[in-house]
């Protein structure tokens, strides 16, 4: 099948709650008259809802980089990415969560998630600091990004999940 | 000793708390605006009753939680997580946790299993269609 836009967010405004859940509950609506599996389609959903919120939360409003969210779906695999601006300060600390969970394989995700679920606190901005964690188990191939730095002084964080929807093309 | 009731809403879970019966059911969708706040209602009101629905126990009541959850969150699992530890410091072992999950729906099922093994809780798994 063609490649099918699930979900599409395009904007130069900063992200807040109310425009999360109007991409969410789009994505919701379409992932429900999509033909795919419940468990893909709560996968989905899953790694949608982590990557916005992450973006409402920690993202940077930067006017020469907009905020852009997209999935597509081609019947065999689903295509999340996300791309905001990141001031520099943010940027070791990124890094440092994502290599860390691509470095993990399902068991040492599983140990960490329950490492951090048992002693972390809900940080000032609502996190627990699982969100990565989340969609690394959730992805296939880990969580692939890169980071560039603007002009402008910003940085770009770029990054890309598939999530595998038929299991006769698992790799 | 009134109930814990939050009324759902298109992004937050159903939470009712009946302290008469012992008996806790959470549904639906978790991720609020503000995690912290939306489920530090439920911290402080146990807080508050905590002395009180320890004596309604009396070391024998045994609390039964239906798990009756679509969504939930990161954050918010974090907090579901610390809403049955909480429960577990006034009713200890005695609790029945039932965790309804949607056939097919195995990330939900595994969620459960997890929160299962960091409680130290035998959960009911109970697949619907």
């Amino acid at each position: 099948m063609a490649k099918e836009t699930l979900a599409s967010l395009r904007t130069t405004e900063c992200v807040d709650y109310p425009v999360v859940n109007g991409v969410l509950s789009e994505l919701w609506q379409r992932l429900g008259s999509a033909e795919m599996p419940l468990a893909i389609v709560k996968r989905v959903y899953s790694v949608a809802t982590e990557c916005l919120e992450n973006i409402q939360k920690y993202a940077d409003c930067d006017i020469s980089t907009p905020v852009v969210f997209c999935i597509d779906w081609d019947g065999d695999y689903v295509y999340i990415r996300a791309v905001n601006a990141l001031a520099k300060s943010k940027v070791p600390k990124l890094e440092y969560s994502i290599d860390l969970v691509n470095s993990l394989g399902p068991i040492e995700l599983k140990k960490l998630f329950k490492h951090k679920i048992q002693t972390r606190q809900i940080s000032e901005l609502g996190g627990a600091g699982l969100g990565f964690i989340i969609m690394a188990r959730k992805v296939e191939g880990g969580i692939d990004y890169c980071i560039r730095e603007q002009e402008s002084g910003m940085y770009i964080f770029d990054c890309k999940m598939k999530i595998i929807v038929s299991s006769t093309h698992e790799e | 000793m009134s109930a814990f009731i939050a009324n759902p809403t298109e992004y937050t879970p159903k939470i009712v708390f009946d302290t008469q019966n012992h008996v806790l059911e959470v549904s639906g969708f978790s991720r609020p605006e503000d995690v912290k706040s939306f489920y530090q209602k439920f911290f402080v009101w146990l807080e508050s009753n905590k002395l009180r629905l320890s004596e309604t126990i009396n070391g024998q009541a045994k609390l039964l939680v239906d798990f009756r959850m679509v969504y939930f969150n990161s954050a918010s699992s974090k907090c579901i997580l610390d809403m049955l530890t909480a429960l577990s410091d006034v009713y200890g072992k005695r609790m029945e946790v039932k965790w309804y999950y949607e056939e097919g729906d195995e990330d939900l099922l595994e969620a459960g299993e997890e929160f299962s093994d960091a409680l130290e809780i035998p959960f009911e798994y109970i697949e619907t269609e």
